[in-house]
């Protein structure tokens, strides 16, 4: 249009006051003082790039104007990671003051295992040979990456957001097989609303994970594995491997062996 | 005899104080301008002295346009609508308003063009009144810090990079890597605080799409509306097939559509802009849909 209003193009052909057209009209979104109502605006602009370029004029152009950007990867979404949210590059300048506490405590600790996994990720491509401090940060990242992954128009209420990011951040599914950790997530958290409606209520309604609500979950965890455990008992094998008791010799006698007896004609 | 003389003072006072309190008929006096060319959703108009920016100008046949453009002589409009019916040499009139859209919580649910039509056939809707598109953000001193979350539902933006009210994230990402997705399932986990029916929690969104396939735009509607999330959702269409000018509004009209604001609440917008629809660099853009292999020059 601008073009056609035969004003001079910009650099590559956009008009030449793109920025400020962007950054006029995301400027509009805001959080009003208390005086005046304290009512908000937030703006969710979505810009599509090509061949992930993020590097491209409009883009970098809106990064700077924006609060921070959430960058999907297709790589990711064809591995299967859904939503492809790219964690490393994706930030939020407003960052932890938007987050209840119980979600800035847990989530804390989840940004540091899925940094570490990353670094990991890419050292352990090459060495097949790793400690096992190394493997169980490996484990730990899988399952936490998996954790993340949601169904589309799925979303979850805060209280078991902070639920599932607990368990994944304490260890909870490291015994857990990876393909099994939604399944889980998803058991548990109805195991949870059955039998455990208050802890749930509780860091809804004061927005904390106390002590109390983290050794009850502790608890929870503990008596839902094992009915996790029963349902599907594949599991637990497999993720024990090597950890089964020695079996011992059993007695010569208890034991009914045929004798092979030579038969004369 | 009587005495006649003349005195030109009198004379002269007489004839300043008649001049002085002459006044025009009350016939009303209207600037017209003429339409020197028209084309692409744009008209160049000439006349019109006094326009405005971003004023409404009538052309002869009812099409609105926007004066945006005001050059020595001419001025650059874009019409909004149909522009096959704007001729060279056709009158064109002020309106003296600048471009304003109807707001309200009656779009709720609603499906409109930039204008604030109802484009779904669920008849009209009453809006509660109309705001200028081109307002003045807010001022620091009417700011303050974000700090209320703004739940998108989905554990890795949640936990990771969190939204506020009030804040601007930017959700970026090649084609089909689920970037509406992300606004959709955004705009579905506000139902609970719809229904908390606090004023201070509720969340009103609207989804702008601006140069999306009309089949798009339905699919996202019927997603929402499964979820039950239109009741707090108005869409803001300008498909693909829209002129130009529908296109450029459309962004700007989300932000005009925001009554919450005066009022303790949220709207909540989600703008899909594609980088062709970018701005107003509708044509000759570099970035174009254009096939990848390369780009186009300037059309002429």
């Amino acid at each position: 249009m601008s073009l056609l209003l035969r004003r001079p193009p910009g650099r590559e052909a956009y008009p030449g006051d793109v920025f400020y057209l962007h950054s006029r009209l995301l400027e509009r979104c805001a959080k009003l003082s208390d005086d005046l109502g304290a009512g908000s605006m937030t703006g969710l602009p979505i810009i599509e790039t090509k061949a992930g370029d993020v590097s491209a004029y409009i883009p970098t152009n809106v990064i700077s104007i924006t609060d921070g950007q959430i960058y999907l990867q297709s790589d990711l979404f064809n591995a299967n990671v859904r939503p492809a949210i790219d964690v490393g590059v994706s930030v939020s300048r407003v960052g932890g003051n938007a987050q209840i506490k119980a979600m800035k405590d847990v989530a804390g600790r989840l940004k540091l295992d899925l940094a570490q996994f990353r670094a990991m990720e890419a050292f352990a491509m090459f060495a097949s040979d790793l400690d096992p401090a190394s493997r169980a940060q490996l484990a730990r990242g899988a399952r936490l990456v998996e954790l993340l992954k949601q169904r589309q128009s799925n979303p979850f209420p805060v209280e078991e957001q902070v639920v599932s990011v607990w368990a994944g951040t304490t260890g909870k599914l490291d015994r857990i097989k990876v393909e099994d950790v939604r399944t889980w997530e998803g058991d548990f958290l109805g195991f949870l609303h059955h039998k455990y409606q208050g802890v749930l209520d509780g860091i809804r309604e004061t927005g904390k994970l106390d002590d109390d609500a983290r050794s009850t979950l502790d608890k929870a965890v503990e008596e839902f594995g094992k009915e996790f455990a029963s349902e599907e008992p594949v599991d637990d094998r497999r993720t024990d491997v090597g950890t089964e008791a020695e079996a011992e010799d059993l007695d010569a006698d208890s034991v009914d062996q045929e004798q092979i007896k030579r038969q004369r004609r | 005899m009587t005495e006649l003389s003349i005195r030109p003072e009198e004379i002269r006072d007489a004839l300043d104080s008649f001049v002085q309190s002459y006044e025009p008929d009350a016939a009303s006096r209207e600037e017209v301008g003429r339409v020197i060319d028209a084309g692409d959703g744009i008209a160049h108009v000439e006349g019109l002295p006094s326009a405005m920016t971003n004023e409404l100008l009538q052309f002869a046949d009812g099409t609105l346009g926007i004066a945006l453009n005001l050059d020595v002589a001419d001025i650059g409009v874009v019409v909004l609508g149909d522009f096959s019916g704007i001729e060279e040499g056709q009158e064109v009139k002020r309106t003296g308003e600048v471009l304003s859209v109807p707001v309200g919580d009656g779009f709720l649910g609603r499906v409109i063009n930039p204008l604030g039509n109802p484009i779904d056939g669920m008849g009209p809707i009453e809006p509660e009144t109309r705001r200028a598109l081109e307002l003045q953000a807010p001022t620091v001193v009417q700011r303050q810090s974000v700090h209320e979350p703004l739940q998108t539902g989905l554990k890795a933006v949640d936990a990771m990079t969190p939204i506020g009210r009030g804040q601007r994230q930017l959700i970026i990402g090649d084609r089909q890597t689920g970037k509406s997705q992300i606004a959709v399932d955004t705009i579905i986990n506000q139902k609970r605080n719809w229904e908390s029916g606090d004023p201070k929690q509720q969340v009103r969104c609207i989804y702008v799409a601006i140069g999306q396939k009309g089949s798009t735009i339905a699919g996202i509607r019927g997603t929402l509306e499964e979820a039950g999330a239109m009741e707090y959702t108005a869409i803001v269409a300008a498909p693909a097939s829209d002129a130009a000018g529908f296109k450029y509004l459309a962004p700007l009209h989300r932000l005009g559509h925001r009554p919450a604001l005066d009022v303790p609440g949220h709207a909540r917008p989600h703008r899909v802009r594609r980088p062709q629809q970018a701005g107003r660099g509708v044509p000759g853009r570099v970035a174009a849909a254009a096939p990848p292999t390369g780009s186009r020059g300037l059309p002429r």
